[in-house]
C-alpha cells in the first residue's frame, strides 16, 4: 500500500447540481430543524450577539413570523445561487441572533451550532468572492449571480468551518483533561447513566433510563469498549482536518465522524442530528453519490 | 525508510496554507468560547468519578417530569443551575457563602425563570405549590453506581389576587 496516497491534499471541484444540492439539503434541515425554543428565552447570561443588542425583538410573535419568512426567501435565494451575499449574511445573522438568544441564559446547548458555523463559512466564502479584485465580471454580476467558482470558494469554506468544530472539541477536551482525557473513560458508565437518569426527570420515560443502566453495565463489563469506541472519537476529532485533503478523505472522515455520532446516540442518548446533516452533505457528500451513478449512465448532470 | 524532515515540513505548510479559514475559524473559537455561533465546544471534557443530576417535585414530593412540566429538557435545569453557581463564585459579594447557599440562590433563579416562563408541552401538567428542585448525587464504586439524593432549593410562586 502507497501510504504517500493517505497525505495527498487534492482541490476539491464541485459540480454546479451538486453544490446546488448540497445547499438545498442544508435548506431543508435549517427550516425544518433549527426555529425551535425561543420563547422561554432570555439574557440573564448574555453570549455573541447578545452582548451587543437586545434580542428581546424576536420573542415578539409578528416579528419572529416575520423574519422566518425572510429566512424562508434568504435559502430559496440561496439555493438558486442569487444574490448569495445577501442571503447568507441575512441567514447568519438571524442564526446568530436566535442562537444566541436561546444560549443566553446559562442554558448552552450545542445542537446548532455547527450549522452556524457552515453558514459562517458559505456566508465568508461569497463575500470574499464578491469583493476580491476581478476584471472579468463586474461587483453587481457577482453579487448577483456567483458563478461556479464562487460557489466552489464558498462550498469550500464551509467544509473548512465543519472540520474546524470537531478540531475544537477534540483540542478542547486535550486543554481541559489533557491525556487523561482518555483514562478518564472509566468513568462513563457513571455518566451514561446520569443521562439517562436526566431523561428520566425530563420526560417521565422509565425506558430511557433502563437502557442507561443497561449501557452503563455493559461498559463497566467490558471497559476497553469505551476506550476503542469512544476514544478513538477523541483521534477522529483532532485530526478532523484530514477530512479535507480530498473527496476520498472526505467520505471516510465523514463515514466515521458519522458513525461516531450514531455511537454515542446508542450509548450515551444524546443525539447531534445537524451534525450529521453537515457531515451528510459536505462530507459523505449525499448529492455527489446520487449524481455519480447518474453520470456514469452517461446524463450530463454535474 | 522515514520520509526526509523536508517532506513533513512542506507537508505541514501546505496544510497551513491550503486550510487556513478553517485554522482561523479553530483559533477564533478557542479564544472566544461560547458566543454562539463560536464556542469551544467544552461538552464532556471531563469524566469525573462522581457527578449529579438535577429534578424537581411539588410540595408532596411528586416529580414534576421537567420536559412535559416547563418545556425544557432536564439537561438544561443543569445547565442553569452551573451557570448560576459559577457566576455566584465569581461574584466578590457572594463567592465566599457555603456551597449549600449557591446551589439555593441558583436554583431559586432557575425555578423562577421556568415557572415564569412555563410552557406545558403535555396538558394537564401537574399541579404545584411550591417547586422542590432535588440533586442525586451518583458515585461509582466498585463497579457500581451509587445514589442518594437531597432537595437544594425551594421556590413558591407568588399567588395572584
Amino acid at each position: 500500500m502507497n501510504w504517500r496516497k493517505w497525505f495527498e491534499v487534492k482541490e476539491f471541484e464541485f459540480g454546479t447540481v451538486e453544490m446546488m444540492l448540497i445547499r438545498a439539503g442544508f435548506a431543508y434541515a435549517l427550516w425544518t430543524s433549527f426555529f425551535f425554543g425561543i420563547a422561554q428565552a432570555a439574557q440573564t447570561m448574555p453570549v455573541g450577539l447578545a452582548h451587543f443588542m437586545d434580542l428581546s425583538f424576536l420573542q415578539d410573535t409578528p416579528t419572529y413570523q416575520a423574519l422566518r419568512w425572510g429566512f424562508a426567501g434568504a435559502l430559496a435565494l440561496w439555493v438558486l445561487g442569487v444574490a448569495t451575499p445577501l442571503a447568507t449574511g441575512y441567514m447568519l445573522f438571524l442564526i446568530s441572533a436566535v442562537g444566541s438568544l436561546r444560549n443566553s441564559y446559562g442554558n448552552i446547548h450545542h445542537g446548532t451550532q455547527v450549522i452556524g458555523m457552515t453558514v459562517l463559512g458559505y456566508f465568508a466564502g461569497y463575500v470574499w468572492s464578491w469583493l476580491k479584485k476581478d476584471e472579468s465580471r463586474s461587483r453587481l454580476k457577482r453579487f448577483l449571480k456567483p458563478d461556479r467558482q464562487d460557489h466552489q470558494r464558498a462550498t469550500w469554506w464551509a467544509m473548512q468551518a465543519v472540520a474546524a468544530t470537531y478540531v475544537v472539541a477534540g483540542v478542547s477536551k486535550l486543554l481541559i483533561s489533557g491525556l487523561g482525557w482518555l483514562t478518564g473513560l472509566v468513568n462513563l458508565p457513571l455518566h451514561v447513566e446520569k443521562i439517562g437518569l436526566q431523561h428520566y426527570f425530563g420526560l417521565g420515560d422509565m425506558g430511557r433510563y433502563e437502557h442507561a443502566k443497561e449501557m452503563a453495565a455493559m461498559l463497566t463489563s467490558w471497559p476497553l469498549t469505551s476506550l476503542v469506541v469512544v476514544g478513538s472519537g477523541l483521534f477522529f476529532e483532532l485530526f478532523a482536518f484530514w477530512a479535507i485533503y480530498s473527496r476520498w478523505h472526505a467520505f471516510a472522515f465523514g463515514v466515521i465522524l458519522w458513525g461516531m455520532h450514531v455511537v454515542i446516540a446508542w450509548l450515551m442518548q444524546l443525539e447531534f442530528p445537524m451534525n450529521c446533516w453537515a457531515l451528510g452533505l459536505l462530507f459523505v457528500n449525499v448529492p455527489f453519490l446520487v449524481l455519480w451513478p447518474l453520470r456514469r449512465l452517461g446524463l450530463n448532470v454535474r | 525508510m522515514p520520509p526526509p524532515l523536508s517532506n513533513f515540513l512542506f507537508h505541514v505548510v501546505l496544510i497551513l496554507k491550503r486550510f487556513w479559514f478553517c485554522w482561523v475559524i479553530t483559533v477564533v473559537s478557542l479564544v472566544v468560547k461560547e458566543n454562539y455561533p463560536f464556542s469551544n465546544n467544552p461538552m464532556y471534557a471531563r469524566w469525573e468519578d462522581e457527578t449529579y443530576t438535577l429534578h424537581t417535585t411539588n410540595e408532596k414530593d411528586e416529580i414534576l417530569f421537567f420536559d412535559n412540566q416547563f418545556g425544557q429538557t432536564a439537561i438544561r435545569l443543569k445547565k442553569m443551575v452551573k451557570a448560576r453557581i459559577s457566576r455566584l463564585k465569581k461574584d466578590p459579594a457572594t463567592k465566599d457563602l457555603p456551597a449549600d447557599e449557591h446551589y439555593r440562590i441558583a436554583g431559586i433563579e432557575a425555578l423562577k425563570h421556568f415557572h415564569e416562563k412555563r410552557w406545558v408541552k403535555v396538558p394537564p401538567a401537574m399541579d404545584y405549590k411550591t417547586i422542590k428542585l432535588w440533586r442525586t448525587d451518583l458515585k461509582l464504586e466498585k463497579g457500581e453506581v451509587s445514589q442518594s439524593k437531597h432537595v437544594v432549593a425551594e421556590f413558591t410562586p407568588e399567588v395572584k389576587a
